[in-house]
């Protein structure tokens, strides 16, 4: 990241935080899908948190942390958009998939759906550390420092992330997405 | 896919599928909103003086000085508007009041506590009542939890108001957490950390002895409430005396 541009924004440049958002923008949408999956609230939450960003840049003290500092951003900007619908997104029930006597392309996608189906009963939080270890490949202790939370938390929740997809693939495919839970 | 390895293979090819590029109409429509929005002012004091020299500088200081001085002499005056007008103060002291509290009992520095047997950590999980047997099970994943080490030791470390814990194990250092530290009085560390756009306090105890620090966690709160989390602070709080290194 270029420091000089972070600078620049940081004192009011718009030109040059256009220029940072192009740079940050494909892994934030990225970060987002996956931890929502929905690009419509992939889109608020990137968008939420772009507009924030811009207003909280001249607090940032420490310019070469500028990329972290944004992703964690993004992040409560995603747990903003999960609290904001999940009223509404708790009736889905999903269907059974027969996988009996089905090729290694089909069990493949079965696999898929398992855990589309299972990631939609982790918490956002638990998502969060999920997709920000298992996607952009952070080791936990970044994780807690860009969450600002304990590393012992991050290792909570990802051993209970893991363990809930486990029980949840376990348990079959016709889970009902719980009451309260996200899309 | 039924074991934890495989899970992690099989979620790990699966978040890669998915957009991976940010729409253009979201980008346009967030720079749209940046081009009227303002940004909030940093109003914090800098640490610094960049532009101003040495003697400014100086005398920048001890005008703070002075003023902060007068303004003690000032406050801590006898009240002489109530000589001979009023009967003699009773001689007791009211317990709730107390003494104005001295401010940073802690100088700065790195505080270790006393080495902790990694096996007697395991027995302390294994026969910890209130722990579940999953969370047994995941702590005796954690780094301080392993049957092939020998040492966990605690420490914290106090630089101006950022404020950091953590431990080695067998040498090996792992950061916790960090948090921003204040005393509330000399006997009470309040440690804070944004979460969720909202505070998470700590509030730690703190007893000093002669060169040790003893520290007590008074409330923990924790972001998920965690039976694990709560294991964890008192194994790191409860691992002093702390000892200050230079």
């Amino acid at each position: 990241m270029d420091r000089d541009l972070v600078e620049r924004a940081r004192k009011g440049d718009r030109a040059a935080f256009a220029v940072l958002v192009h740079q940050v923008s494909d892994s934030l949408y990225s970060v987002a899908y996956r931890i929502l999956r929905d690009t419509g609230l992939a889109e608020d939450a990137l968008q939420n948190a772009l507009v924030l960003a811009w207003r909280r840049l001249p607090k940032l003290r420490d310019l070469d942390r500028f990329e972290a500092w944004i992703h964690r951003i993004l992040v409560h900007a995603c747990y903003d958009e999960s609290q904001r619908t999940r009223s509404w997104r708790g009736s889905i029930i999903a269907l059974p998939i027969e996988l009996e006597g089905v090729t290694d392309e089909t069990s493949q996608v079965a696999d898929r759906d398992e855990l589309e189906r299972a990631f939609r009963w982790l918490t956002i939080e638990q998502r969060a550390v999920f997709v920000l270890h298992h996607y952009l490949g952070l080791p936990l202790v970044e994780v807690a420092e860009l969450l600002g939370i304990p590393a012992g938390t991050v290792r909570s929740r990802l051993h209970y992330a893991t363990r809930s997809l486990r029980l949840a693939i376990e348990a079959g495919a016709a889970i009902p997405v719980s009451e309260g839970r996200l899309a | 896919m039924s074991d934890d390895r495989s899970i992690e293979r099989g979620a790990r090819a699966w978040l890669e599928l998915g957009p991976t590029q940010a729409p253009d109409h979201a980008l346009d429509a967030a720079l749209r909103t940046i081009d009227v929005t303002s940004q909030e002012r940093d109003l914090r004091i800098p640490w610094r003086f960049p532009t101003m020299n040495p003697l400014a500088r100086v005398a920048v200081l001890i005008t703070i000085a002075i003023v902060a001085v007068g303004a003690g002499l000032y406050l801590t005056r006898p009240d002489d508007s109530k000589v001979g007008t009023q009967a003699s103060p009773s001689p007791t002291v009211d317990p709730s009041i107390s003494a104005p509290a001295r401010l940073a009992p802690l100088p700065d520095g790195t505080y270790v506590g006393r080495a902790v047997k990694i096996s007697d950590i395991i027995a302390s999980i294994n026969s910890t009542s209130w722990l579940s047997e999953t969370d047994k099970e995941f702590l005796r994943t954690a780094p301080f939890a392993q049957p092939d080490k020998s040492t966990f030791t605690a420490y914290f470390v106090l630089d101006r108001r950022a404020y950091t814990i953590g431990f080695t194990v067998d040498g090996v250092s792992e950061v916790d957490s960090t948090a921003t530290a204040s005393f509330l009085d000399e006997h009470t560390l309040l440690l804070q950390q944004n979460y969720r756009g909202g505070p998470l306090q700590t509030r730690v105890g703190i007893s000093v002895d002669g060169t040790t620090v003893s520290v007590t966690l008074l409330s923990h709160p924790t972001p998920d409430n965690l039976a694990t989390d709560r294991f964890i602070g008192e194994l790191l709080y409860g691992a002093g005396p702390f000892t200050r290194r230079p």
